[in-house]
């Protein structure tokens, strides 16, 4: 019986242990990471995975993937920097979040309706928005935006960077969506088991491409916040992110055929993605080697996580 | 003493929280048909995975043809010749026979070790010949296969393994009457040949039919074992639940004179499904859609709740016509099914018991706009926990962690919540225990008492007749008959069940 409190215990907050482990490991090889200042920072860079696993999360829990991240996160933030530059902060904002919802949308509805593997239509969005971004780029980083845009990607309120508490925001906001709305128990139920969601009456067309557009909203924005971090656009933005996002996910415990996982195990998730690379780069760790290290701490949670089921 | 193939002496299992097998001792003979009855959770199932090693036991020994076996992993099984055939079955459908049956040991030839088909084929047709009236082509596809025909491929596995001892965990559950007469045929034809057969069953007419012993299991222990020739069928209904099952059909809920029809349903056709078909419904009538598995009486379920689209006809509720094109039409104009895979289009299994019983209604109920109302939900989730008795033991534990008949509970628990006029019920009591299905039925009868509308789907012909106001036979998608339960017998719904088209 102990064993099987311990393995239950495992299973559900095993992750937590290995974030705590982690931390302590980096504390004790560097006396600078466990510090305030610097806790803020891997917080503020987690926050770009961390808004990106949060949209993975709902497609995940619905039984999708969103390999198109990385790519929508660039096409938004380079339209939002040009429109920004000619007609506002505000207009360019929204453009940015608008086209992340149109392009989401867009893969929802084709997901949903021609009924083709979620895998295939984002794996082509990822090439289409890749492209859409060179294309309105011209293959240039975009520069010169606005100092009021600066906040968004480097304000602080108080002391606290500003991408953090807009992670909070989101986290918050999507917790309350999964958990205490209808819309919420929709997405699990119908990615636990499409066919009995629909006979129950849910309509799973509008769960999926709800999924979707989510992903793709919180892919322009992160685009957005990126650009005003970096002050630029890069055509180049966001590569390669999808698969952060889906370790992010995969990390926090759920599961990649949907129905079943929290959304909190996805920030954890991705925060033990941004402890990784920033306690890495204290210890001068090649950005090569970090790559390797990434991989098998991956496969070290879920395969700790596997024997947590069984 | 050497006349003994199985021998399972003092096993103790326990699960979390339960104790699923208690000091079981159970004694197989050679060659025999032994039985093991139980109702749902009993520990039937627990006692042959251990049997070929897909449990581990936590105390006790197996003895097999007299030696003292070393079970512990599932290749052990094969290795002392013992078989286990599931209910869900482990063949790869996109493979074909032959390869099904040799999957994971191929023949090989040559020093390239290429396979040897020519081999697989001809060996696996040598053994499907020896099932003489199940022949099959190798060449089939398990997908292309029925049932009843994949069952006959799981049995030929384990005789190309050369098992001695099948077990055979509910072979009879998605079966037709005469698949199962013809499964009946073949395992006394391997008893013939020498081989052991063990069988789970919930239908207790089947041991009277096949078997030679009958061992009975409840809450874990062993009640007892005796040679079906000195039992009879009511011993073994109050062994199995542990009370005696004075009238296993409750008596049925009066009809009102004046009850108005709730449904017409008016010449609907689907192509190759079922054509013409027309009924009508009263509030508070239960009418019986009799038929074998194929008859179309799923799809006519189906097409009424909006999961199929209809080709022709028409659909009336309360006199004015319907156009259900989804369950949520179905839903809104207070309609329920209870479908025939509970698992499949019935419950979210991974998702937990309150969740699975909330679903449909949260739109119509229990959210308020958008927010779910939590504590109306809970408050919902115990009163039909307490109406229909669902045992489990906590709200939030995982639908897949209940017993058959609770899951089943739990689905009509679903439905009951968005307050039907009308409930299509399609097989509600298959592989469901006997205690599970009485109280289904007493359901059923409180139900109709209530006023609703009730179309019971089934494929045992002695619940029909033992439940419902009036019966409708199908056959190849049309309806062969009407009957009145009061004057009809199994036999005559079997003669209209499989009348075939005049062509």
């Amino acid at each position: 019986m102990k064993n099987l409190q311990f393995k239950n215990i495992i299973r559900q907050y095993g992750i937590l242990f290995g974030l705590i482990g982690l931390i302590i490991v980096f504390s004790l090889l560097s006396k600078q990471f466990f510090t305030i200042s610097n806790m803020l920072i891997v917080m503020r860079q987690t926050s770009i995975v961390a808004f990106l696993g949060v949209g993975m999360t709902f497609v995940i829990l619905g039984a999708g993937i969103d390999l198109s991240v990385g790519s929508v996160l660039a096409f938004s933030g380079a339209v939002a920097a040009g429109v920004i530059q000619k007609e506002g902060v505000f207009l360019g904002i929204f453009a940015g979040l608008a086209l992340g919802v149109i392009l989401g949308a867009f893969s929802g509805l084709v997901i949903a309706k021609l009924r083709i593997p979620a895998f295939i239509v984002t794996l082509a969005m990822m090439a289409m928005a890749r492209g859409g971004t060179l294309v309105y780029t011209e293959g240039r980083p975009i520069t010169g935006l606005p100092s009021s845009f600066a906040f968004l990607g480097r304000g602080y309120i108080g002391n606290i960077p500003f991408p953090i508490i807009l992670t909070l925001i989101i986290f918050i906001l999507a917790y309350i969506i999964l958990k205490l709305t209808r819309f919420g128990r929709y997405v699990y139920a119908t990615g636990g088991n499409i066919n009995a969601a629909r006979a129950s009456g849910i309509k799973v067309d509008n769960i999926i491409i709800s999924n979707f557009t989510i992903s793709g909203f919180l892919s322009g924005l992160t685009g957005i916040v990126l650009a005003s971090r970096l002050n630029s656009a890069q055509p180049t933005a966001g590569m390669g992110y999808e698969l952060d996002a889906i370790a992010a996910v995969v990390l926090g415990g759920t599961n990649l055929f949907g129905g079943e996982g929290e959304l909190w195990g996805t920030l954890v998730g991705a925060f033990i993605m941004g402890i990784l690379n920033n306690g890495l780069n204290m210890l001068n760790v090649s950005s090569f080697y970090q790559q390797v290290v990434k991989g098998i701490v991956i496969l070290i949670a879920v395969t700790v996580a596997q024997s947590g089921k069984k | 003493m050497n006349n003994l193939a199985l021998e399972f002496i003092n096993i103790s299992k326990s699960f979390p929280g339960v104790q699923a097998l208690k000091e079981v001792s159970i004694q197989i003979k050679k060659a025999k048909v032994h039985a093991i009855v139980g109702e749902n959770g009993a520990g039937k199932s627990t006692l042959m995975k251990i049997a070929v090693g897909e449990l581990l036991r936590d105390a006790g020994t197996i003895k097999v043809f007299g030696q003292e076996a070393q079970i512990s992993s599932p290749s052990d099984g094969y290795h002392y010749g013992i078989s286990l055939i599931h209910q869900e079955f482990s063949l790869v459908s996109s493979l074909d026979i032959a390869q099904n049956i040799f999957l994971g040991r191929e023949l090989t030839k040559g020093y390239l070790s290429f396979m040897d088909n020519h081999q697989m084929y001809k060996r696996t047709e040598k053994i499907l010949e020896s099932l003489k009236m199940f022949h099959l082509d190798p060449h089939l596809k398990i997908k292309d296969l029925t049932v009843a025909q994949k069952q006959v491929v799981e049995i030929a596995k384990a005789l190309s393994l050369n098992s001695k001892i099948i077990i055979m965990d509910e072979p009879s559950a998605a079966l037709t009457l005469e698949e199962t007469r013809r499964l009946f045929e073949l395992i006394r034809e391997l008893k013939e040949k020498g081989v052991t057969i063990l069988f789970i069953s919930h239908r207790i007419e089947e041991i009277f039919e096949v078997a030679d012993e009958v061992s009975i299991l409840r809450d874990g222990e062993l009640i007892l074992t005796k040679l079906v020739a000195q039992i009879d069928r009511n011993q073994v209904i109050s062994n199995m639940v542990g009370r005696s099952l004075e009238f296993f059909f409750p008596s049925k809920a009066e009809q009102k004179k004046e009850a108005k029809i709730i449904l017409e349903v008016k010449n609907i056709s689907k192509e190759r499904k079922f054509s013409n078909v027309s009924f009508q419904l009263k509030e508070g009538e239960i009418i019986g859609l009799a038929g074998l598995v194929g008859s179309g009486r799923s799809e006519v379920a189906l097409a009424i709740f909006g999961l199929n689209h209809l080709d022709a006809g028409e659909i009336y509720l309360q006199g004015k016509k319907v156009n259900i094109n989804s369950p949520f039409e179905a839903i809104k104009q207070g309609l329920a099914l209870l479908p025939e895979d509970r698992r499949e289009l019935g419950l979210i299994i991974v998702r937990s018991v309150l969740e699975n019983l909330s679903l449909p209604a949260l739109y119509w109920d229990i959210a308020r706009r958008y927010f779910i109302d939590l504590k109306r939900e809970l408050t919902i989730g115990r009163k039909i926990q307490k109406e229909l008795s669902i045992r489990f033991a906590s709200f939030s534990q995982k639908a897949e962690s209940l017993s058959g008949g609770n899951q089943q509970k739990v689905v009509v628990g679903k439905w009951l919540i968005t307050k039907p006029k009308i409930l299509i019920m399609d097989e509600p009591t298959r592989g469901i225990d006997v205690g599970a299905k009485l109280e289904i039925y007493n359901i059923v009868n409180t139900l109709a008492q209530r006023g609703i509308g009730i179309i019971f789907i089934s494929s045992e012909f002695s619940e029909i007749l033992g439940i419902t106001h009036r019966i409708l036979v199908m056959s190849e998608g049309r309806i062969t008959a009407e009957l009145d339960p009061k004057s009809s017998t199994e036999e005559d719904i079997l003669k209209f069940a499989t009348r075939k088209k005049v062509s």
